[in-house]
C-alpha cells in the first residue's frame, strides 16, 4: 500500500505543477462567468439553463484534464520510459497502475470539487437575480449528488484511459479510443432505446447494440443534470446502484489493466 | 542486504555444474534467449544462450558494440522485458519478484525523469520507495548532493538541468538506497571529462566499498580502470567473460583486443 501512495504521491505532484491543470481552472472559470452573463440573456427555464452550463462545465474541465493532463502524464512514461524511476524500485507493476488510478483521480476530484464551488457560486448568483426562475423543488443536495456522479463518470473515464494508455503503442490512438468509448458510453442508452422503439421485435443491430452496453460504460446514468436543475429527487437505491456500478466497473477495467501492464514489454 | 536474505543456489552451465552462495554470486543469468518479433516478420534473436554470473564485491564491465545486446539484458535483468527462456536471479531470487530491486541502484541509459520534481524530491522519493528510514534519508540525500556536485541546484525543478547534470542525478538516485548492487547501463555516456571523472571516481568508491558494479560502456579506457573483468558481447552472444588483464593480454592492448575479437566473430557469422 505504501508503494501505491508513493506513486500517487508524485503523480499529484507532477500533476499539480503542469500548467495544463490552471489552464483547464481557468477556462472553467471563465466558463462560470459566461453562465451568469449568457443565461441572463434567457426569457425562461434561467435556473435550468444555469445548472446544465455548470454542470457541464464541470464533466467538461473533468474530462479535459483527464485528457491533457492524466494521458500525457502516463504516456510519458510509457514512451519516454519515465517508468523506468518508478519500477526499477521495489515496486510492483500493480502498484504503479494502482497509484497512477489513485493520483490521477485525486487531481480529478480536487478540480471537481474547486469547480462545482465556483459553479454553485454562479448558479446562487443567477438564481439571486432572477428569484422568479428558481424550480420550486431546486435542492443543493441533488445538486451535489449530480456533481458527485459527474465525479464518478471522470472515474470511470480515468481507468478507460489508463488501460487504453496501456494497450497501445501510440498515446494518439490511445487518446482516440478513449474519446470513441467517452462518446459511445454518453450515446448508447439512447440508441438503444431508440432502436427498440422502431424494432420491438429485435433485430441485428439491437442485439449488437445490447452486446456492446455490456462493454462500453453507460456514461448517461450518470448524467443528473435534469434532476439536478429542478430538484427532482431520485431514489437512493439508485444512488446506491449507480455507484455500485462505477465501482464494479472501474474495479474490472483496473483489473484488466493490471494483467495487460504485466505483460507489456517496456523498451 | 543482509547476507541471511541470499539462499544458495544451484547454477546450470551449459559446460559446467556448480554451487553458488550468495556470500559470492549476486546476480546470475543462466541461459538466457531474447528475441523480438518486428513488422510480422519471424522472431530474430537478440540474445543467444547468455550464461553470466557475477560475484559479490565485482566491478564488472558489460563490453559490445551498438546493438550487441547489452541493454536488452541490462533490462531483463531489471524485468523492464521479459525472456524467450532463461533463468536469471538476483541474490538467489528470482528477478520477478519486485522486492529484489530493493538491493538493486539502476541507472537507465538516458535517465529521464518527471519534469516539474526537484532533485532532491525525486531522491527523497527514490529513498521511501526503497524503505530508507526517514531519518536517515535526508542526510543521506545531502550527501548524495554534494558528492556529485548537485547541492546548488537541489531545489530546481530537473527538466532545467544539463545533461550532466541530469545523469549525475540518475547516478544519485541510483544510489540514494546504499545498494549492494549497482546496474549501470552506459553511465558516462554524454558527460563532459569533469563529468565523466566524477562517475569514474564514484564508481571506484562502490568498488572499494564491496559493492557489486555491473555496468555497460563503450568508454574502453573507463572499462580498463574500473572493472575487475569484463564480458564482451556481439550480436548477443558472449564472445568473452574473465579478467580485464586477461582480455588486454590477447593483443596487448584493450581496444586492439575488443575491435579485433568483434571484427573475427563478424567474419565467423558471414
Amino acid at each position: 500500500m505504501k508503494h501505491i501512495w508513493l506513486v500517487s504521491g508524485i503523480t499529484i505532484k507532477e500533476g499539480i505543477r503542469n500548467r495544463v491543470l490552471l489552464g483547464v481552472l481557468f477556462f472553467a472559470l471563465v466558463m462560470c462567468a459566461v453562465n451568469v452573463v449568457v443565461t441572463g440573456s434567457f426569457t425562461r427555464d434561467l435556473g435550468k439553463v444555469a445548472v446544465d452550463v455548470g454542470l457541464s462545465t464541470v464533466s467538461i474541465s473533468g474530462l479535459a484534464i483527464i485528457f491533457f493532463l492524466g494521458m500525457p502524464l502516463l504516456a510519458k512514461d510509457l514512451d519516454k520510459l519515465t517508468v523506468y524511476l518508478v519500477l526499477s524500485r521495489p515496486i510492483a507493476r500493480r502498484d504503479y497502475i494502482l497509484g497512477k488510478f489513485i493520483g490521477l483521480n485525486t487531481l480529478v476530484f480536487v478540480s471537481v470539487l474547486i469547480l462545482s464551488v465556483i459553479t454553485a457560486i454562479s448558479v446562487k448568483l443567477i438564481m439571486g437575480l432572477s428569484p422568479a426562475y428558481i424550480p420550486p423543488l431546486f435542492s443543493w443536495t441533488v445538486f451535489a449528488m449530480a456533481v458527485f456522479f459527474s465525479f464518478l463518470s471522470l472515474v470511470v473515464m480515468t481507468s478507460l484511459s489508463i488501460l487504453y494508455t496501456c494497450l497501445s503503442s501510440s498515446t494518439y490512438m490511445a487518446f482516440i479510443f478513449t474519446i470513441g468509448t467517452y462518446l459511445i458510453g454518453q450515446n448508447i442508452e439512447l440508441v438503444r432505446t431508440l432502436l427498440k422503439q422502431a424494432n420491438p421485435e429485435g433485430s441485428l443491430t439491437l442485439s449488437l447494440l445490447s452486446a456492446a452496453s455490456w462493454i462500453f460504460p453507460n456514461l448517461s446514468a450518470f448524467d443528473r443534470k435534469t434532476s439536478a436543475a429542478y430538484g427532482l429527487d431520485f431514489h437512493w437505491s439508485t444512488f446506491g446502484i449507480t455507484t455500485a456500478y462505477a465501482v464494479s466497473y472501474t474495479l474490472l477495467v483496473l483489473f484488466i489493466t493490471v494483467l495487460v501492464f504485466n505483460r507489456r514489454e517496456l523498451t | 542486504m543482509t547476507a541471511g536474505l541470499c539462499q544458495p543456489s544451484l547454477f546450470i552451465n551449459n559446460r559446467t555444474k556448480f554451487f553458488a552462495t550468495s556470500e559470492h554470486m549476486q546476480i546470475s543469468i543462466v541461459n538466457l534467449n531474447k528475441s523480438y518479433k518486428r513488422h510480422g516478420e519471424k522472431r530474430s534473436p537478440v540474445i543467444s544462450g547468455l550464461n553470466l554470473f557475477i560475484e559479490k564485491g565485482e566491478s564488472f564491465g558489460f563490453l559490445g558494440p551498438n546493438g550487441a545486446g547489452k541493454s536488452t539484458v541490462i533490462k531483463i535483468l531489471m524485468n523492464f522485458i521479459r525472456s524467450d527462456s532463461g533463468e536469471i536471479e538476483i541474490c538467489g531470487e528470482s528477478i520477478l519478484n519486485s522486492n529484489v530491486r530493493r538491493y538493486v541502484g539502476y541507472l537507465p541509459e538516458q535517465p529521464i525523469f518527471y519534469d516539474h520534481l526537484t532533485a532532491e524530491e525525486l531522491l527523497r522519493y527514490g529513498g521511501k520507495a526503497s524503505g530508507v528510514q526517514d531519518d536517515s534519508l535526508e542526510e543521506r540525500i545531502s550527501w548524495l548532493l554534494d558528492r556529485l556536485n548537485l547541492s546548488h541546484a537541489k531545489k530546481k525543478p530537473i527538466r532545467t538541468y544539463s545533461k550532466g547534470m541530469t545523469q549525475r542525478t540518475g547516478l544519485a538516485l541510483a544510489m540514494v538506497h546504499d545498494p549492494d548492487i549497482c546496474i549501470l547501463d552506459e553511465p558516462m555516456s554524454g558527460l563532459d571529462p569533469m563529468g565523466r571523472k566524477l562517475v569514474a571516481d564514484f564508481i571506484l568508491d562502490m568498488r572499494t566499498a564491496g559493492k557489486t558494479v555491473f555496468f555497460s560502456s563503450h568508454i574502453l579506457s573507463d572499462v580498463e580502470r574500473l572493472c575487475d573483468r569484463v564480458g564482451v558481447l556481439n550480436k548477443g552472444k558472449l564472445l568473452f567473460c574473465g579478467p580485464i588483464d586477461e582480455f588486454k593480454n590477447l593483443t596487448g592492448d584493450i581496444e586492439r583486443s575488443f575491435v579485433s575479437m568483434i571484427e573475427n566473430d563478424n567474419r565467423g557469422r558471414g
